[in-house]
């Protein structure tokens, strides 16, 4: 999370205005939250009050740039939303999806230590948390004991056992690493399930302990103030208990990431990444590759061991389902890369996505039976894209989109407009065409997201994203005028 | 005494399917060094294709369409083009020439979307990072998993076979069901196919050099991008066989058909060394034999447990495999 | 300590061979404190192997390395840092990602302290260790002429600032042996000329010895006070520079040769096999 790269380039005037990506992202925030927390429900009101939403976020956010300049300031409307999320929810659901975004912030951060900082891949972190939590489970379940103590020792050995999940990364290189890591995954649940545990983890059926309830102070603070969408004492109840867990594993995850953080702008951080892009200039600037490998499966482990501490504390039960491959150790990888390699921001973004994009997917599928099966293919297309074109993530090419100021957006299109680019025109119908089709089927709040998506993407990132399209169809048009293909380039292009 | 050897029978047959499955990840790992985590994936995607040629004339022969899923009227009668265009009906199985055209265009549209994949998506992260590379496979993994999850459900549907599948054949010492049987012969005159076209035409030396030495190969003429692009249909192609084989002995053809199989291939590949095909053969062989007798002596649930625990064990004492090449030379 | 007043570095009968093919044969030399000693020899003489025998990416079959007092061959490779030499690459080794300024302070890592554990919580000694090492890294810095582009990724700099970057990040080890591979490579003959005062100065401002391979003939005998050659694995002569330029030995391997400068010692595989090592 280096601000220094996007706190600098603005000059003149236009550091009082948001650039366009910060509008929009802004808006879209605003909209995403008043929609899935069920503020608006009519599309046509919806539709207008957009236009009051765009009017909002630009207002603030030139309030808030003009008094900061710089990126900070989405951090701090991003802890406002997050302290504030209970109250702003619509339902119990809600606020424990944002308490799962606690959870797997904090898995994905260790995640990304390891894959994004230091180059390991590791498909296994989901073992690491199913060691975690489940160690819990049967330290509280069945030896009786008290729930903090059990938290501490469970962390403290899924840290060891990380640092032993490190020690093939000293022989394996990368796709041989990978598949070891896949079955470390594999055989996790496995383990759990055989008749010999049985009667000390409870097998197939998991274990099922009693959720943690706030104290009287609270619980009372919480259930005055809960919002008027929660009926009766039960409710509330609920609400409160619900809201308390909330809190103290976004407490978790804000210390864990600030701690991360601090980590990777440390010494260790820089040697992180010396040992994945160069392993023998590390070695030469003295730095043990062994250890910080070793060093950062520990660490990582570390991390995926609070993430298992929080899940037990979130949902109090453990069952081998939980901590199935897809759930536990690919979907947060492909998250934690769409979200952004080796950057702190891509972390939370990737934990965010994690959970939102199936809540929205699911939102959709109501009108579309059926679209909610798609997730995985979502994500999955969405993986495929990101790591092919954006390699950097979201987190990298909001922070390299920002760079487009409403003048050089302005600017490149006009100058793409002027010479004849078949894709640049193919683009923008199909743009118009997607943005008119979502108005039309999904409702005018995502079809503005859409429009503002298609604007604020400066023409870097979309020809990056359509170039083998790009290249296809010129070839395509040149075929069918019947002029002669020029000499190939250099075959190093295609690489 | 014949439970052993028909478990001995068993264990080739799915051996087999291994191999061949083995033998795909081989190949793409040879040419490319991407161990491709979608290959049981797509695979299943392959494999439902062909399930639903073999059905009915109707839409739901456009792959990727979902409407006969969500809208059923839209199911076109297949009299209206009359017998010769109906190649099965549901439930009942194909005819012996519908199975072999069914095979063979599924075959073909397999090959296609290897090709396709490794032009359009492995081709761009390639030469970038090795790491890139795995996560693009596991996002294809991803996206396949999905894909045959919302065209085609999560129930199992019968695969057509053109053997009584469940029919045992008796040798004597032992019994060996027909489909087993059928995959088995299937698979072995497969790998004689793969073996002849690498070691006897000129198509397969040039894909051997060009994933043995890229540059070079180059400077020799051979159009080194189209031999990963083959090298990626191939693997595709012999994926959907071997799915195709599975599908019948199971319960029937569900998205998650060669998930387990895939991992099983995995321990294969690794135990006869990700860059060798005589080490996927054997290794295939050797997992498959190793399954069924654990699960005859030891008890399924143990099954599992041992692959992948032979996936790390490998790895961690001999990453090279039984027949594999030092890794490190390879970077 | 003995003899360290006299001798900073000692390389005595190394010989190391890749399969077969002997790259040094028992080549010795010994290294001055404060000196700025040359290191010179025709392409694929063993120079670059013989960098990386001294900071262990290489282990040599024989010989000994003495580098003040302690014996280099029972050091580590990553222990090398702390001893106090740095070095830099001759096809550059730096982290094209990283800002100029994280690429330096990469250089600084073996001097820091700090513990996993204080620095996740920043806690106020590795506070205060962090900043010294971003004052030091920026002073570095700034003597290199690279203030302007501090902030700016690595990756995206010209040939020439890269390897300015890679001094830097050398310098900031504070070591007290800095080892330069050809590091007039890729310049133009005006800056091989500031570079011989560069080095200099380098060394009178850190209290350095400098140890440097190069090709450019000029400038190592320019800016040498003790040069020693190699010829294919053997060491000729080791004396000042104007005893090695009499020499008739060193004319015939290597002065000869020297017609066209611009020849570059093909990429050496030995970074990219040390990778592996």
């Amino acid at each position: 999370m280096r601000f220094e790269a996007t706190g600098s380039y603005r000059h003149g005037y236009e550091r009082f205005v948001p650039a366009p990506v910060e509008m929009v992202l802004l808006a879209a925030l605003f909209i995403f939250c008043w929609k899935l927390y069920g503020g608006i429900n009519n599309s046509a009101v919806a539709g207008m009050s957009s236009v009051v939403i765009v009017a909002i976020a630009w207002v603030l956010g030139m309030a808030i740039r003009v008094a900061t300049n710089d990126l900070r300031w989405w951090l701090l409307i991003g802890f406002g939303l997050a302290v504030l999320a209970p109250f702003l929810a619509g339902n119990n659901y809600q606020v424990g999806i944002m308490a799962q975004v606690c959870v797997f912030t904090m898995m994905i951060l260790g995640l990304n230590i390891v894959v994004g900082y230091t180059g390991q891949i590791s498909i296994g972190h989901g073992a690491l948390v199913g060691i975690s939590a489940y160690f819990i489970a049967v330290l509280t379940h069945y030896s009786g004991w008290p729930m903090w103590p059990a938290i501490i020792v469970a962390v403290f050995i899924t840290t060891a056992f990380g640092a032993l999940l490190g020690i093939p990364a000293l022989r394996l290189a990368g796709p041989y690493l990978a598949i070891a890591t896949l079955a470390v995954a594999l055989i996790f649940p496995l383990v759990v399930k055989l008749d010999q545990f049985q009667k000390y983890d409870g097998g197939n059926s998991g274990i099922r302990e009693e959720r943690i309830t706030p104290p009287s102070g609270l619980d009372s603070l919480f259930k005055n103030n809960a919002p008027a969408t929660y009926k009766n004492e039960f409710a509330k109840s609920q609400f409160s208990q619900q809201t308390y867990i909330y809190y103290i594993l976004l407490a978790a995850a804000i210390i864990g990431t600030w701690g991360a953080w601090n980590l990777t702008r440390s010494r260790f951080g820089r040697a992180f990444v010396a040992v994945r892009d160069s392993e023998v200039a590390a070695t030469a600037m003295g730095i043990n590759t062994a250890l910080y490998k070793v060093m950062a499966f520990g660490i990582s482990a570390f991390y995926a061991g609070i993430a298992g501490a929080l899940f037990w504390v979130e949902i109090s039960f453990v069952s081998t389902e939980s901590f199935d491959l897809f759930n536990l150790s690919i979907y947060p990888l492909a998250y934690m890369v769409i979200g952004g390699l080796a950057t702190i921001g891509g972390s939370l973004l990737g934990a965010f996505g994690y959970l939102w994009v199936p809540q929205t997917v699911l939102k959709i599928a109501t009108i579309d039976q059926g679209f909610g099966d798609l997730q995985g293919a979502i994500t999955g297309l969405l993986l495929v894209v990101f790591m092919t074109r954006l390699p950097q993530g979201v987190w990298g090419w909001v922070l390299g989109v920002n760079r487009y100021s409403w003048r050089a957006l302005s600017a490149d299109t006009r100058a793409l407009a002027a010479r004849p680019q078949p894709t640049f025109w193919a683009f923008v119908a199909a743009a118009i065409v997607i943005v008119i089709l979502t108005g039309a089927f999904i409702g005018s709040v995502w079809s503005l997201f859409a429009a503002g998506l298609f604007i604020v993407a400066p023409t870097s990132a979309w020809t990056s994203v359509f170039a083998p399209f790009r290249r296809a169809t010129t070839s395509l048009l040149r075929r069918a005028r019947g002029r002669p293909r020029p000499p190939e380039s250099a075959p190093a292009d295609a690489g | 005494m014949e439970v052993f050897f028909s478990q001995l029978a068993n264990g080739l047959s799915t051996g087999a399917l291994y191999a061949l499955l083995a033998l795909a990840l081989v190949f793409i790992f040879r040419s490319t060094d991407i161990v491709n985590f979608a290959q049981g994936e797509m695979a299943t995607f392959g494999t439902y294709l062909g399930w639903s040629l073999s059905r009915p004339l109707s839409l739901s022969w456009i792959p990727l369409l979902g409407i006969d899923r969500h809208i059923n009227v839209i199911s076109w009668n297949p009299q209206i083009f009359g017998a010769s265009l109906s190649l099965g009906t549901p439930n009942e199985g194909v005819t012996r020439m519908g199975y072999i055209v069914v095979f063979i265009v599924t075959v073909a549209i397999s090959f296609a979307i290897g090709a396709f994949i490794e032009r359009f998506i492995i081709r761009p992260s390639e030469g970038k990072n090795l790491l890139n590379a795995v996560i693009v496979t596991l996002g294809l993994f991803i996206l396949f998993n999905s894909l045959s999850l919302y065209r085609y459900g999560p129930t199992p549907q019968v695969y057509p076979s053109p053997v009584k599948a469940a029919t045992a054949v008796d040798f004597g010492i032992f019994k060996m069901s027909q489909q087993a049987l059928f995959s088995f012969c299937v698979g072995v005159v497969l790998m004689l196919l793969v073996y002849w076209f690498f070691q006897r035409t000129k198509l397969g030396l040039g894909m051997r050099a060009a994933a043995l030495n890229p540059r070079a190969s180059e400077l020799m003429g051979i159009n080194t991008g189209r031999m990963l692009t083959l090298g990626w249909a191939l693997a595709a192609a012999i994926g959907c066989v071997a799915g195709m084989m599975v599908a019948p002995q199971v319960a029937g053809i569900s998205p998650s058909l060669m998930l387990t199989i895939l991992l099983y291939a995995f321990a294969a590949a690794v135990l006869g060394g990700l860059d060798s095909a005589l080490g996927a053969v054997i290794g295939g062989l050797a997992v498959g034999i190793g399954q069924a007798m654990v699960v005859q002596y030891v008890g399924s649930q143990w099954s599992d447990l041992i692959a992948f625990g032979l996936i790390i064990a490998v790895l961690m004492v001999k990453p090279t495999g039984l027949f594999g090449s030092p890794v490190l030379e390879k970077v | 300590m003995a003899g360290a007043a006299a001798a900073l570095l000692q390389v005595d009968e190394i010989t190391i061979s890749f399969g077969g093919l002997v790259a040094l044969d028992g080549v010795s030399f010994d290294v001055r404190e404060g000196a700025i000693a040359g290191l010179i020899g025709p392409n694929g003489a063993g120079k670059t192997t013989l960098f990386n025998c001294i900071t262990r990416l290489y282990s040599p079959d024989r010989g000994r390395i003495t580098f003040a007092g302690q014996d280099l061959l029972r050091t580590p490779a990553y222990r090398i840092a702390g001893a106090g030499i740095a070095r830099t690459f001759q096809n550059l080794a730096l982290i094209p990602g990283m800002s100029v300024l994280e690429n330096v302070l990469i250089g600084a890592h073996c001097t820091l302290r700090a513990d996993p554990v204080s620095s996740a919580l920043r806690l106020p000694h590795v506070r205060r260790e962090e900043r010294q090492a971003r004052e030091r890294a920026l002073e570095v810095i700034d003597y290199l002429r690279l203030s302007g582009v501090r902030n700016l990724a690595v990756g995206v700099l010209p040939y020439g600032l890269q390897k300015r970057v890679e001094t830097a990040r050398a310098l900031a080890s504070r070591p007290r042996l800095l080892l330069l591979d050809e590091p007039a490579g890729g310049l133009s003959h005006e800056e091989v000329l500031a570079l011989a005062h560069e080095i200099r100065d380098i060394r009178d401002r850190f209290n350095l010895t400098i140890l440097l391979v190069e090709h450019h003939m000029s400038l190592v005998m320019g800016v040498s006070d003790q040069v020693a050659v190699l010829d294919f694995g053997k060491r000729i002569p080791l004396g000042t520079p104007d005893e090695v330029r009499k020499d008739r030995a060193v004319i015939e391997a290597y002065l000869a040769d020297d017609a066209d400068p611009a020849t570059e010692e093909p990429a050496t595989t030995g970074q990219a096999e040390g990778d592996n090592a």
